[in-house]
C-alpha cells in the first residue's frame, strides 16, 4: 500500500452500534475487491476501494473496529486521524438511533477540528419493520449539521452513493484545507490531520 | 475429548500446537502437533499459526536462544486472548498456547516443560500432561497446581508445594496461579522486569504519557520476547485504566499494512519488518526502538501531564526500577492517582438516583492548575471513559470495590480535591448539619447493633474455618486471600477518618503521610525498626508539614507496598514454586531456590505476618461507627458508644496482644502498616480528653505488628482475625454511611441484609467478607459526594 498509483488517501472509520451492519455495507461496497477479515484477529480490519472522481484516483481506507460498540460512545482519540466517520444505525431499531447523541457527543465538542461525518440509515429493505422515520433522521442530521443517507447493504441501495459522495466532500475539504493552511500539524490532543500524501498534487 | 466436553466452561487454555518454520513469507506455517487433537476451529488453525513468526522469515536469521514471547488475538467483539509462544532455539517451531488468562509466567513455564519432553519425543506425556490441565477447573487466585504424570493434576488451594503423595517425588510441573489484584512485581513480572532492564526511565515515561493520550504507538525490537514484553508491561502502567483501542504486541508480516489505521493501536514489530512498516503511509504515530533505546514523537506528551507527576516519575523511577518488588507498578500507581484520583469527588449521586459522574465537577478542581488542563485533555480518553463507566457501573450495581487504585487515592490523599471536599463538608456540618447527624444516628445505631449480632453469629463458621485450616497451608492461604481485605480496610480507614471523626475540628492528616520519609521497604527490617519510633512519637507534626507536599506522597505508598510485599511473601516462600513465576523460562536465571530466599527471608518479614495484619486492622473500625454516631453531638468526646464496647469486646478478649502496638511496640518489624492503622490514635492524640476507649479499640489495630507470634497458626489468633474482620464489614456501614443514611435509609436494610451472605460464604473461603466489605466501603464514597451535595445546595 505503500506509494501507489493515487491522488488521494482518506481514511473513514465506521462507528455505531452493534448489529447496525457497519461490515456488510463497507462489503457491499468494496465487493471482495479487497479481501476482507484478514484483520478480524487482531480486533481491526479495513477494506480498501479505489474510485476515480473527475478523473482523480481517490483510495478509499475504511476501517471497521471489532468490539468498539462497547464504548457507549467512542472518544475523540478514536477518530482523531480519520479524515471521515460514518455513523450508522439501524433503520428498523429505535435503539440504535437515540444512540446517536451518545455517539456524536464527543465529536461536536470539537466543532473546529470537526471531522466530516456521515449519518447512515442502514437496512432500508426492511421498510416494513421501519422504526425510525425518514423524516426524523433527516432532522436530527440537519440539527446536526451531517449529511445523511439511507442505504440498503443487502440491496446495495445508495451504497456507492454515499461512498462517492463521502469522497467528493473529502477532496474539497481537502482542498480547502491546504490552500487555507498549509501547516497542517494538529495540536496534541486535537485535530484531524488530513493525509496528504500526495498533496503536490493540489497545486 | 476433555476440551469439547467441558467446552462452556472456563479452561486453563483454549488450544495447543506446535507450528513449523515457514519456508517463505507467503506460505502458512504447518501445523506439527496440536491438543485438543481434536481441534477444528479452521478460523484459527488458518490464522493464528503466522502470529508464531512474526518477522521475516526470509531474512532473519533463526536466533540462536529459545525465545518467549506473547501475542494477543482480538475477536469481533473485542474479547482478548493471548498466545503465549516459545519459539525454538533456532526458529524451527514454535509452541504455542491459546488461552484468555493473562499468565505468562505460568504459561511459559507450561511451554519449557512441553517443549522439554518434546525435545526428548516424550508426546504422550505431553499430551496427558495437557490433557489434565483442560480437564481440570480454573485454579483459584494463589492455588498452586502441580502437574505429575500418572497422578495428573493436583491443586492445592493452600500456598504449599503440592505434595505428590508419600515418597513420591516431585511435580513434574508446578504453578501458582497469580493473583490479577496484586500489582506486577520485579522480577516475578517477566514482562515489567523486560521493560524496565530494556528501556530507559525517560522513555518509559515518555511511553506512558503516549498511551495516557491514547496515540498510535509503534515499538519495534529485534528480541521478540522483549517487544512483546514491553508492548504488555506499558499496558499495565495504566492500570486502572485499560488501552481500550488496538493492540497488537507482534504484528505479523502478513498484517503489516494495519499499522495504517487511524485509530489508537500499540503495535509491536520485530525490527526485521520496521523498515517495510515505515514505508507505509504511518502519520503521527510514536516510534520506540527498545533496541536502542529511541522514542520518537511528534507530540509532546510528557509536557501535557502535571509537571509535578512527571518529576515524580522521573525521579522516583531511576531509584525503583533498580530494586525488586512493586517499586515501579506502585509509582505508575501513584501516578494514575495522583492524574485521575478527583473522580471521586466528581460522582455525584441523588437520594435514590443511580451514582452519575459529573465531569463540570471532575473539571472544576484544581482551577488553573496543570492538572485541570490534563483533565480537559484525560475526560475526552477512551480510557477514562471506560474507568469511570466501570466505576458506575459497580457502584450503581451496589457492587463496590476497592482495589489498589482507590486505596491510593485514599492513602494518598492524591486528589487533595478529595480533602476539600471533606473539609468544605465538615464545615457545612458545623453551619447546619447537626439535625441531619442526629437522625442518622437515631437511624445507625440499631442497624449497628444488628450488624454485630449477625457478625457474632457469623463469627461461628469462620471459626469452624480456621479450624479446619489449621495447618501451614490452610493459614498461609488464608493469609493470601486476606490480603485484599485487609488493604481495603486500611483504605476504609482512611476515607473514614476525615468524616467521622473531625467534624468541627481541624482535619487531623492521614497518618500514612507520616511515613513519606520512610524509606521504602527497606531490606533490613531490623534496621528500620529503630526509626519508626521516633517517627510515630513526632506524627502528628510531621504529618503537618507534609500536607502540602504534593510529591512527598510519593513515600506513602510504600506504606501499603510494604504490607503487599509482605503479603506476597506467602507465595513466595516456597522456593520450589516460586520459579513458575520468575524468569527461569529466560535461561538467563538458574532455578535456584535459594535465590527466592534471600528475598523471602531477608527482605521482607516473615510471609504469614500479613495474617495478623489483618487481624490488627479491623477493630480499628470498629471504633468508628460509634465515632460516627457519637461524634455528631460532640465531636471531641464521648466516642465510646454502645456499639463500640460490644464490638470491641470479641477482639480484646481474645487478645491482649492488641495492645503492645498502642504502646508502639517497635520490637515489632512491620513499619509501614502501622502509620496506617495509627491513624485513629492519632487523632486521639490531637484530642487527649477524648476518645480513651477508641485509643484502646485502636491497640488492636496495630496487632499487626505482632505478628511475629501470631504466625504460627494458633486458632485462637486466626478466630481473632475474623472475628475483627466481619466485624469491620459490619461496622463499616456504621462509620461513613451515617451521613449516607439519611438520605436513602434503604442502604441500611440492605446492608444487613449482606450479613446473612457474608455468614455461609466466610466458611468456604475469606472471599465473600470482603467482598462484602469492599461493597460497603464504595458506596460510602458517593454517598460522601450526595452528602456533600446536600449540604452545598
Amino acid at each position: 500500500m505503500s506509494m501507489e498509483d493515487y491522488d488521494f488517501l482518506f481514511k473513514i472509520v465506521l462507528i455505531g452500534n452493534a448489529g447496525v451492519g457497519k461490515t456488510c455495507l463497507v462489503r457491499r461496497f468494496t465487493q471482495g475487491l479487497f479481501p476482507p477479515g484478514q484483520g478480524a484477529t487482531i480486533g481491526v480490519d479495513f477494506m480498501i476501494k479505489t474510485v476515480e472522481i473527475n478523473g482523480e484516483k481517490v483510495k478509499l481506507q475504511i476501517w471497521d473496529t471489532a468490539g468498539q460498540e462497547r464504548f457507549r460512545s467512542i472518544t475523540q482519540s478514536y477518530y482523531r486521524s480519520a479524515n471521515a466517520l460514518i455513523l450508522t444505525y439501524d433503520i428498523t431499531c429505535e435503539e440504535s438511533f437515540r444512540c446517536l447523541p451518545e455517539w456524536l457527543r464527543e465529536i461536536e465538542q470539537y466543532a473546529s477540528n470537526k471531522v466530516i461525518t456521515v449519518l447512515v440509515g442502514n437496512k432500508i429493505d426492511l421498510a416494513e419493520r421501519r422504526e425510525v422515520s425518514q423524516q426524523r433522521a433527516e432532522e436530527f442530521s440537519e440539527a446536526q449539521d451531517m449529511y445523511y443517507l439511507e442505504t440498503s447493504a443487502k440491496e446495495s441501495d445508495n451504497v456507492e452513493k454515499l461512498f462517492l459522495d463521502l469522497a467528493c466532500r473529502l477532496i474539497s475539504e481537502a482542498r480547502q484545507n491546504t490552500l487555507v493552511n498549509n501547516v497542517s500539524s494538529p495540536l496534541p490532543g486535537e485535530g484531524k490531520s488530513i493525509s496528504y500524501l500526495t498533496c503536490c498534487n493540489f497545486n | 475429548m476433555g476440551s469439547t466436553a467441558e467446552r462452556g466452561l472456563p479452561a486453563l487454555f483454549d488450544w495447543f500446537f506446535e507450528a513449523a518454520y515457514p519456508p517463505s513469507l507467503q506460505e502458512d506455517p504447518p501445523i506439527l502437533r496440536q491438543f485438543p487433537p481434536d481441534f477444528r476451529d479452521q478460523e484459527a488453525m488458518q490464522m493464528v499459526p503466522k502470529f508464531c513468526f512474526p518477522f521475516d522469515v526470509e531474512r532473519e536469521p533463526p536466533s540462536t536462544a529459545v525465545q518467549h514471547f506473547t501475542f494477543a488475538l482480538t475477536d469481533l467483539t473485542g474479547t482478548r486472548r493471548f498466545g503465549f509462544s516459545r519459539l525454538r532455539a533456532g526458529a524451527h517451531s514454535c509452541l504455542c498456547i491459546l488461552s484468555h488468562l493473562p499468565w505468562f509466567e505460568v504459561f511459559y513455564k507450561l511451554l519449557n516443560t512441553v517443549g522439554d519432553l518434546l525435545a526428548q519425543d516424550q508426546v504422550s506425556e505431553v499430551n496427558e500432561l495437557l490433557l489434565h490441565l483442560l480437564q481440570q477447573p480454573l485454579p483459584g487466585t494463589q492455588d498452586s497446581v502441580g502437574l505429575e504424570l500418572g497422578s495428573g493434576v493436583m491443586i492445592s488451594s493452600a500456598q504449599g508445594i503440592p505434595s505428590p503423595g508419600p515418597g513420591k517425588s516431585m511435580p513434574l510441573s508446578c504453578f501458582v496461579a497469580p493473583d490479577s489484584g496484586r500489582l506486577p512485581s520485579i522480577p516475578e513480572n517477566r514482562n515489567l522486569t523486560e521493560l524496565v532492564v530494556a528501556v530507559t526511565d525517560d522513555n518509559i515515561v515518555g511511553l506512558f504519557a503516549a498511551l495516557l493520550a491514547e496515540r498510535r504507538v509503534l515499538l519495534t525490537s529485534r528480541k521478540l520476547s522483549t517487544l512483546t514484553s514491553c508492548v504488555h508491561a506499558s499496558c499495565a502502567l495504566l492500570y486502572p485504566m485499560r488501552w481500550e483501542h488496538v493492540l497488537i504486541p507482534t504484528l505479523p508480516p502478513h498484517l503489516l499494512d494495519y499499522c495504517c489505521a487511524p485509530m489508537p493501536y500499540l503495535i509491536g514489530v520485530h525490527a526485521s519488518l520496521a523498515e517495510r512498516v515505515r514505508e507505509k503511509a504511518l502519520e503521527d504515530v510514536v516510534m520506540m526502538n527498545v533496541d536502542s533505546n529511541t522514542l520518537e514523537t511528534p507530540f509532546d506528551d510528557v509536557q501535557a501531564l502535571p509537571p509535578d507527576v512527571v518529576s515524580l516519575l522521573r525521579l522516583r523511577l531511576r531509584k525503583v526500577a533498580l530494586a525488586p518488588g512493586e517499586g515501579v507498578s506502585r509509582l505508575f500507581l501513584k501516578a494514575q492517582a495522583l492524574l485521575f484520583g478527583g473522580y471521586r469527588d466528581a460522582l455525584v449521586c441523588g437520594p435514590g438516583q443511580p451514582v452519575t459522574f459529573s465531569e463540570e465537577a471532575f473539571l472544576a478542581q484544581k482551577p488553573g492548575a496543570p492538572l485541570q488542563a490534563f483533565h480537559r485533555r484525560a475526560v475526552h480518553l477512551q480510557l477514562f471513559k471506560q474507568f469511570i463507566e466501570g466505576r458506575l457501573e459497580k457502584l450503581n450495581r451496589g457492587e463496590g470495590f476497592s482495589d489498589l487504585f482507590e486505596q491510593e487515592i485514599t492513602c494518598s490523599g492524591a486528589s487533595s480535591g478529595t480533602l476539600r471536599s471533606y473539609q468544605l463538608w465538615a464545615d457545612n456540618l458545623k453551619k447546619g448539619g447537626g439535625a441531619l447527624l442526629h437522625s442518622v444516628k437515631a437511624k445507625t445505631q440499631p442497624a449497628v447493633r444488628n450488624m454485630y449480632r449477625s457478625a457474632k453469629s457469623g463469627l461461628k463458621g469462620v471459626q469452624s474455618l480456621l479450624t479446619y485450616k489449621d495447618g501451614d497451608s490452610g493459614l498461609q492461604r488464608g493469609g493470601s486471600l486476606r490480603a485484599p481485605s485487609l488493604t481495603s480496610r486500611s483504605d476504609c480507614l482512611q476515607q473514614r477518618l476525615p468524616i467521622t471523626q473531625h467534624f468541627g475540628q481541624n482535619r487531623p492528616l492521614r497518618p500514612s503521610r507520616r511515613l513519606q520519609r520512610e524509606e521504602r521497604p527497606s531490606e533490613s527490617l531490623g534496621e528500620e525498626t529503630p526509626s519508626l519510633s521516633p517517627e510515630d512519637a513526632q506524627g502528628p507534626l510531621a504529618e503537618e508539614a507534609l500536607d502540602g507536599s504534593f510529591l512527598g506522597s510519593g513515600e506513602e505508598l510504600d506504606l501499603l507496598s510494604e504490607i503487599l510485599d509482605s503479603l506476597s511473601v506467602t507465595a513466595t516462600r516456597n522456593s520450589s514454586l516460586r520459579p513458575s513465576q520468575s524468569l527461569d523460562c529466560c535461561h538467563s536465571l538458574p532455578d535456584i531456590p535459594g535465590r527466592w530466599r534471600w528475598q523471602a527471608d531477608d527482605e521482607k518479614p516473615p510471609g504469614p505476618q500479613p495474617l495478623s495484619l489483618s487481624v490488627g486492622l479491623p477493630p480499628l473500625h470498629t471504633p468508628q461507627p460509634s465515632d460516627a454516631t457519637s461524634a455528631s453531638e460532640h465531636p471531641t468526646s464521648q466516642l465510646p458508644s454502645e456499639a463500640s464496647p460490644e464490638i470491641i469486646s470479641p477482639s480484646q478478649s481474645s487478645t491482649a496482644s492488641a495492645d503492645p502496638s498502642s504502646k508502639g511496640d517497635p520490637s515489632s518489624s512491620l513499619t509501614d502498616p502501622q502509620p496506617l492503622r495509627l491513624s485513629p490514635p492519632h487523632e486521639a492524640t490531637q484530642d487527649p480528653t477524648a476518645q480513651e476507649s477508641p485509643c484502646s479499640q485502636l491497640s488492636t489495630a496495630p496487632s499487626p505488628r505482632e505478628s511475629p507470634p501470631l504466625l504460627t497458626p494458633t486458632k485462637p489468633n486466626s478466630d481473632i482475625t475474623w472475628t475483627s474482620q466481619v466485624l469491620d464489614s459490619f461496622s463499616d456501614p456504621g462509620s461513613p454511611e451515617n451521613p449516607r443514611a439519611q438520605p436513602s435509609e434503604v442502604l441500611l436494610p440492605e446492608r444487613t441484609h449482606l450479613q446473612p451472605h457474608e455468614e455461609p460464604g466466610a466458611p468456604r473461603s475469606p472471599d465473600p467478607p470482603a467482598g462484602n466489605w469492599r461493597g460497603l466501603q464504595a458506596r460510602s464514597r458517593p454517598r460522601v459526594a450526595e452528602l456533600k451535595k446536600c449540604f452545598e445546595g
